[in-house]
């Protein structure tokens, strides 16, 4: 049986930000592969960047060094519309702060790129038996 | 989902503060709509009451002495040709309300009582071709008179009463005794030139033409003063007319026009900055609180022009209904007030549609920018440094 190609690749990841004139390094050489359909979590101590380092292979934070590649694009040096479009097919993602657009149902929030079709949106809906908060 | 949807969606959620958009927009344009057509009613009174101070300009023939002509109350027997109208005219001299005039002390007399009277003919006010203007003058129909009140005293004449006057032998009707002017006119008989050159047999001959200066635009660009302009265009028409010029009433003509037009200018301007402001800081401020859900957007995959295109849909809206709605009231609010504000012109005052167009271009203009700009500045940040940054 062959091996499947990897469906994220985080190569040599560094993140590091200002904190009032201080630099503070959140990660440093984090290298890791994960392939399709395997199920992966991030365990850590508070601040030790976890929410980073999901933000970076989310393709909403640009790390300060490092390379990852989500099937095969290195995220960071695509245009920011091809980033735009991988997250708006490929790329769920539950934000920490439940952050949702408060004039959105959950329907219209799944519907809200016109490159998701429709039968795709409500699968998870369906999946995490949602229904009933489609329309809230 | 379509930005215009999406916008429509995000309104119906916040109304509150679209509302406020649209009564703000609308308050700044309603007031700069309200004082465009105000300062066109007022600009028309202006001009009507400085048109009603009379002319500036009296051309005389040359050979007038104006020492005997002022000792004499403004009066000579001299004449010149009537055709300097003409010449005036075609040389497109800087005036206008041109005013021929032909008069004599003659004696007025009704029934049984008698006096000297100035008589003077004269022709309804004649605008320059390039300048038409409502007449300052209208013509006195032939065999009709209006007199001063004080020769009309003089003759016994009740303001009302359908007396007749006889003049050279010539009857005339008395179509209105005019109100108390504290000038010479007071003792004046007016009637149509024609009349007056055929019972003085002065045919096609003048005493004085009056007229009002036209030169605020070439004293502008030249540099000059009004009457070197005048005096300058005169000697190049003829050399047997010269001119007087009522210094003080020019000067103030002059001033209230320039001073009401400046005034207006400044609260405009101040206006329209403050449409800008206005418009432009709600946009930014709307696209400033909501960095947190431009985040969130783009994290689904909202890219960074239908970002953009959604609050740009929002602006436009908002600034177009409030413009709508701010200038529609403006200008109708302006022109019910200018009856009572401006008595005599007030009736005229309508809607300017320029400036409708105007504010509401600008409003739009406005709206684009503080649209779309922060909107594109904010997309293109990464999504996870604008989520749970809003300010």
């Amino acid at each position: 049986m062959s091996k499947q190609a990897p469906l994220l690749v985080v190569n040599d990841l560094r993140h590091m930000f200002s904190n009032r004139g201080q630099k503070v390094h959140v990660f440093e050489k984090c290298s890791f592969e994960i392939a399709p359909t395997q199920f992966v979590a991030v365990q850590g101590a508070s601040g030790s960047g976890k929410t980073t380092l999901l933000l970076a292979c989310g393709g909403m934070l640009a790390p300060s060094s490092g390379e990852i590649r989500f099937q095969g694009n290195d995220l960071f040096t695509l245009p920011s519309s091809r980033r735009t479009k991988i997250r708006a097919v490929s790329i769920g993602y539950l934000f920490q702060t439940l952050e949702l657009v408060p004039y959105l149902d959950l329907t219209a929030t799944g519907k809200i790129t016109t490159l998701e079709p429709r039968s795709r949106t409500f699968r998870p809906i369906s999946f995490w038996k949602l229904a009933s908060f489609t329309e809230k | 989902m379509n930005p215009f949807f999406l916008a429509l969606r995000e309104l119906h959620y916040r109304w509150k503060s679209g509302l406020v958009f649209v009564l703000i927009v609308a308050s700044v344009t309603g007031t700069l709509a309200y004082f465009s057509v105000n300062d066109a009613s007022f600009q028309k009174e202006i001009g009507r009451n400085v048109r009603d101070l009379g002319s500036n300009v009296v051309i005389l023939p040359a050979a007038v002495d104006q020492y005997s002509y002022h000792l004499e109350g403004g009066y000579s027997e001299i004449t010149m040709d009537a055709d300097l109208v003409s010449k005036l005219i075609e040389y497109r001299a800087s005036l206008n309300h041109l005013i021929p005039m032909l008069e004599r002390r003659a004696m007025c007399s009704t029934g049984d009582r008698q006096s000297i009277g100035r008589v003077v003919g004269l022709s309804a006010s004649i605008a320059m071709p390039d300048r038409p203007k409502a007449p300052m003058q209208r013509s006195i129909p032939a065999g009709e008179l209006q007199l001063g009140s004080e020769l009309a005293r003089e003759l016994g004449v009740e303001r009302d009463s359908k007396a007749q006057v006889t003049i050279a032998g010539e009857v005339f009707k008395v179509q209105r005794v005019n109100r108390s002017s504290g000038t010479w006119q007071d003792s004046a008989a007016f009637i149509d030139l024609v009349s007056a050159q055929k019972i003085f047999e002065l045919p096609e001959r003048v005493s004085r033409i009056e007229a009002i200066e036209c030169t605020s635009e070439q004293c502008e660009a030249s540099g000059l003063q009004s009457s070197v302009i005048l005096n300058n265009e005169i000697e190049k028409i003829t050399d047997k007319a010269s001119f007087l010029r009522k210094e003080e009433m020019a000067e103030a003509r002059l001033s209230v026009r320039s001073v009401s037009r400046e005034n207006f200018l400044v609260l405009q301007n101040v206006l329209w900055v403050f449409l800008g402001f206005t418009v432009l800081g709600l946009a930014i401020l709307n696209s400033l609180s909501r960095k947190s859900e431009i985040g969130v957007l783009q994290a689904v995959g909202y890219g960074r022009y239908r970002i953009a295109a959604l609050f740009l849909v929002r602006s436009v809206l908002l600034a177009g209904m409030g413009a709508a709605v701010g200038v529609t009231v403006g200008m109708l609010v302006s022109v019910e007030q200018a009856n009572d504000l401006f008595v005599m012109t007030g009736q005229k005052s309508s809607l300017d549609w320029s400036a409708a167009m105007t504010i509401g271009g600008v409003a739009f203009l406005l709206a684009v920018l503080g649209g779309c700009m922060p909107a594109l500045w904010a997309a293109g940040e990464n999504p996870a440094d604008l989520i749970g940054r809003d300010s």
